[in-house]
């Protein structure tokens, strides 16, 4: 069976390609969504999504709209985040469409991101629709871009739509072409209610509230509700579907997207993924999603000690609708107590950071991130490692095994030479190299180029800091890239000690190949010296891997801090001014045995670049 | 406001310090609380630091004075007559009859034999002359007004009519080498001062020598030069008639400052003039900073003084606080350990009523062990090293649990 008059479909874009605005756009011209309601970008929610020009999670939209041809047509717009971290989100939504619009930049060309987003569209046996964007700017390079699409995708230049979706040029004509590419949803002929949960959130008066597409019944207030999977049962206090906030309704139909509060007051057990009936019919469970593992692992600790409750509520609640993220108790000697987090990649860990300190005004400090280790021992054992801490004595390891990825890349060939240095000098090998388009001259630097697709091999570990900068630079921004876990090989890993005055700091230690263990061990201790302020005494810096010392420097000791005079005996104010400094001293510095650590040494890990060359 | 009990008819002797918050031009590394062209200003101010004189010497029942400061600002940028006025409240309301020491700061370009005569007659004994260094160029980077040839001649009067003066000199300057301050502090032993001041320059936040420091358009030397030239002048000092005794100070035989000594052995002192601060009964406090605030206040009749500001409490008072013993215990150390003397348990014990082995006996181990402090006839002072980190060691007096 089918519901004719329904499109379920999403957009999927790189970032900056203008997603958001196409969007918009759309919901601009259906008239769905109230002028005055309307701030630009509407379905970016979080202030950090619109901040950043991402999407992080998946929402979506009802528009209706009257065709050409008369008809009044359901639109549900489902957003999709447009980074690689986030791509469960992206299946997620996708497997509540049956179409996508793949939106590419006239003026960029595709993206390394947009390759895997258009194979999981793929995956899906989604129709994909191609359309280019920003058609209208001076810098657009219309008939290349087409090129592209057509050498790498096949997709003929007739069937590309050519948009602008600032000035709305085009995107009418695509919301025809849309309705008429891509198929209504199909559904069994089956009374009985099969949804798919999408999404959840938590709302503190109606409860779990969850994103389903039906696939065939119907739902509505006051029904018994039956999750299959978790078997736990729920009323149906309410049903609507998203304009884009949650706009009620009598019912819920197959082939739709939409909501369903709950009431449950706790989302243990409410999986993404899990199918929903109703009670007493009996259905079989859709395939659901793949399980997600989180890659990347750092240990997050509040600056202040005394927030540590606070941060485990405040992970707790990302949790909810963030079921990627994985946290964990540790502690530190240094930092105290915290948390091992795992995330998706790196822009997952930055998100969630930078959600803590924002939304919930948690100061953190962050060790530097790991991937997950396997470790063979020389007695047989075997175990899971993300935290330098546990790394077990080298002599009783017989082999470390790390992951890699496929890294892509797509850049314009003349940076083909700086992003192979680049790579190399993180132990990438290349695997294939691919153009995208024929060379044409360009009037610029006189040259024939093109744009090319190279993918690598690479450990994780290598591009986890620092890497995604170093690529923009060595490609004057014009590079994109993005990964793909792939398996584990063996390397030849150590453990990076740091010692400040001769005490080990737990949180700086960190696991690094052994060739480039002396090169890091000398950047680290140089930077500390640099952010460890001079103390009252001498404090020697020291790197050494396995108790052997590699690098050392010395933060010299402080010659003076003094104040001239009390002047015309005003001693509250001197007073005050050395109680102000020590309580912010407090709150900045972490003690280290004896020396006074500030965080943004803790940080220094992150960013230890060779030095940049230009 | 209530200063606690008996305030009027004490026994014990006090400091007096007066606040003229005028100068010609301002420097560029002050952040104190004074003003340039607000000459308009100097009527209604004088009278109303007299009045305030006035209104403290009847609240207090006229008390003796041990020493009375005039500073600032540019006292001696102050019109006569307005000091005049000045000393005529003095003298009216308080008890000088055993006051042993009344100072004046002064600039050197406002040096006249007339005036250093007229200041004779006042009944000042010591002058404060704000020389900062002997060497043009840097006085000219400091925003100074004076130049070294006016400093040295305005020695040369003083001396004629003075027999206790001081110097201020200042190192950490603006492109100061070791060698010009070796200068600078070789011609301040070779005049006939009674008294050095040689402070380190502090960068204050939002003074124009600071931004510019901050934007790299002038350049200070590291702390390392710094503290050399601390050491330089300790050790050159040693070899004077000059005796150390506080971190920034020397002096020839008894010739030390009473008056500041009052501030660093934690004894009374009443301030007056716009945000002028004063330690009377356990309490400190300050009056409020602004000249035209402050001199509206005390233009009424001092009978009759009006709330003229929501902070204001009484005459022109914006902030008090009673000390408690963490705060005693703290100040105790901070001023103390700055003379050479250093803070003996016997007066904290009277001060604080509890002993410092007590309540710092961690502190001073590790102090110790740091080579900061050393211990001697239950006394603790600074070392040398310890001076030029005094801030460090007294933050280790901060008693933490009070800022949980
Ligand atoms: S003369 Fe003294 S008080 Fe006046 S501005 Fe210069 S340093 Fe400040």
């Amino acid at each position: 069976m089918k519901n004719l008059n329904i499109r379920n479909f999403s957009i999927i874009a790189h970032i900056d390609h203008g997603k958001s605005t196409l969007a918009d756009r759309i919901i601009d011209l259906t008239g769905s969504i109230d002028k005055r309601e309307m701030t630009d970008q509407v379905l970016d929610t979080m202030d950090l999504e619109q901040e950043r020009g991402i999407t992080i999670k998946a929402q979506a939209v009802r528009l209706n709209y009257i065709s050409n041809e008369a008809e009044e047509i359901q639109l549900n717009l489902i957003d999709t985040p447009g980074h690689v971290d986030f791509n469960y989100e992206v299946s997620r939504s996708l497997a509540a469409c049956e179409g996508v619009v793949l939106l590419v930049d006239a003026t960029q060309g595709i993206q390394a991101q947009t390759l895997a987003n258009v194979y999981l569209a793929l995956d899906n046996n989604l129709e994909i629709i191609p359309v280019i964007n920003k058609v209208d700017l001076p810098s657009a390079n219309t008939e290349s871009v087409i090129s592209e699409l057509n050498q790498y995708f096949g997709f003929k230049s007739d069937e590309i739509y050519l948009v602008s979706a600032k000035t709305g040029e085009g995107v009418l004509e695509l919301i025809e072409g849309l309705i008429k590419k891509i198929p209504p949803p199909t559904f069994p002929n089956d009374e009985n209610l099969k949804g798919l949960i999408f999404d959840s959130i938590y709302d503190p008066y109606k409860g779990v509230i969850i994103y389903v597409k039906l696939i065939s019944g119907l739902v509505k207030k006051g029904q018994k509700l039956k999750f299959i999977k978790s078997k736990i049962t729920a009323d149906v206090l309410e049903t609507g579907f998203f304009s884009p906030d949650l706009q009620d309704s009598d019912s819920l139909n197959s082939g739709e997207v939409g909501f369903i509060a709950t009431g449950l007051k706790n989302l243990k057990g409410i999986d993404v993924g899990d199918t929903v009936t109703l009670e007493g019919q009996s259905t079989s469970a859709l395939p659901g999603y793949k399980p997600i593992n989180p890659v990347v692992f750092t240990g997050l600790y509040p600056t202040d000690g005394d927030d540590y409750p606070a941060l485990r509520d405040a992970l707790e609640k990302l949790k909810l609708n963030d079921s990627a993220l994985i946290f964990e108790p540790e502690s530190s000697t240094a930092l105290g107590f915290g948390f091992r987090c795992g995330f998706l990649g790196l822009l997952h860990m930055e998100i969630i950071e930078e959600r803590l300190e924002r939304e919930f005004e948690i100061n953190l400090i962050a060790t530097a991130p790991s991937v997950k280790y396997k470790i063979i021992k020389k007695s047989g054992e075997e175990l899971f490692v993300d935290n330098p801490s546990y790394l077990p004595e080298s002599r009783l390891i017989d082999k470390i095994i790390e992951p890699w990825v496929e890294l892509s890349i797509i850049t314009p060939d003349k940076y083909i030479g700086n992003i192979m240095e680049l790579v190399t000098s993180r132990r990438g090998k290349q695997k294939n190299l691919q153009y995208l388009q024929e060379q044409r001259f360009n009037q610029d630097d006189k040259s024939f180029t093109a744009r090319v697709l190279i993918s690598y091999e690479i450990p994780l570990s290598e591009i986890l800091v620092d890497f995604h900068d170093r690529i923009k630079s060595a490609s004057q921004g014009f590079a994109s890239m993005d990964y793909e876990i792939m398996d584990g090989r063996e390397s030849e890993m150590v453990k990076l000690d740091i010692l400040v005055n001769h005490e080990s700091v737990d949180a700086l230690s960190m696991i690094t190949h052994r060739n480039s263990s002396l090169q890091k061990g000398n950047l680290l201790v140089n930077k500390l010296k640099n952010l460890i302020p001079r103390q009252m005494f001498q404090v020697p810096i020291q790197a050494a891997i396995s108790g052997r010392i590699i690098a050392r420097t010395n933060v010299k000791a402080l010659r003076k801090n003094v104040t001239a005079k009390c002047y015309g005996g005003d001693i509250t104010r001197k007073r005050k001014l050395l109680e102000q400094q020590k309580a912010g001293k407090k709150r900045r510095m972490k003690m280290v045995g004896s020396v006074e650590v500030p965080q943004e040494a803790f940080m220094a890990v992150l960013n230890l670049n060779e030095p940049k060359k230009n | 406001m209530n200063y606690g009990e008996n305030i009027a008819n004490r026994s014990t002797t006090l400091g007096l310090y007066i606040h003229i918050p005028f100068c010609l031009t301002k420097c560029n590394y002050c952040d104190f609380n004074t003003y340039a062209s607000i000459e308009n200003q100097f009527e209604n101010i004088t009278r109303s630091i007299s009045n305030e004189i006035i209104f403290w010497g009847n609240k207090l029942g006229s008390p003796k004075l041990k020493t009375i400061f005039l500073g600032g600002g540019t006292p001696s940028y102050l019109p006569e007559k307005y000091k005049q006025e000045i000393f005529n409240a003095i003298y009216l309301k308080f008890n000088t009859s055993e006051c042993e020491e009344i100072t004046i700061e002064c600039n050197p370009d406002d040096i006249s034999l007339e005036k250093i005569n007229s200041w004779k007659n006042l009944g000042i004994n010591r002058l404060s002359l704000g020389v900062q260094a002997f060497n043009d160029k840097i006085l000219k980077n400091i925003g100074r007004r004076h130049n070294s040839f006016q400093a040295e001649s305005s020695i040369k009067i003083i001396q004629e009519k003075f027999k206790n003066f001081n110097l201020d000199l200042m190192f950490g300057l603006p492109n100061q080498n070791l060698d010009d301050w070796k200068k600078s502090l070789n011609i301040a032993i070779n005049s006939n001062a009674t008294h050095l001041s040689l402070y380190g320059l502090q960068l204050e936040k939002g003074t124009p020598l600071n931004s510019d420091v901050e934007k790299g358009i002038r350049k200070i030397p590291d702390d390392d030069t710094t503290a050399k030239m601390y050491d330089l002048a300790c050790k050159t000092l040693k070899k004077t008639r000059f005796k150390q005794y506080e971190i920034s100070n020397w002096a020839i035989d008894k010739n030390m400052c009473k008056h500041n000594l009052i501030y660093w052995k934690n004894k009374e002192f009443i301030g007056c003039g716009p945000g002028a601060s004063s330690y009377i009964n356990g309490f400190r406090f300050k009056n409020i900073k602004s000249p035209k605030i402050y001199s509206n206040i005390f233009n009424e009749n001092p009978q009759n003084i009006k709330i003229q500001h929501r902070k204001i409490k009484e005459g022109a008072v914006i902030e008090i606080e009673k000390q408690t013993k963490e705060i005693k215990a703290l100040e105790t150390m901070m001023l103390g350990l700055r003379l050479n003397e250093g803070v003996s348990d016997t007066f904290f014990t009277k001060t604080v009523g509890e002993s410092m082995y007590q309540l710092y006996g961690k502190e001073f181990t590790k102090l110790k062990a740091l080579g900061l402090i050393i211990e001697k006839n239950r006394k603790i002072k600074l070392t040398h090293k310890g001076k030029l980190l005094a801030n460090e060691v007294i933050s280790n007096f901060i008693i933490q649990e009070k800022f949980k």
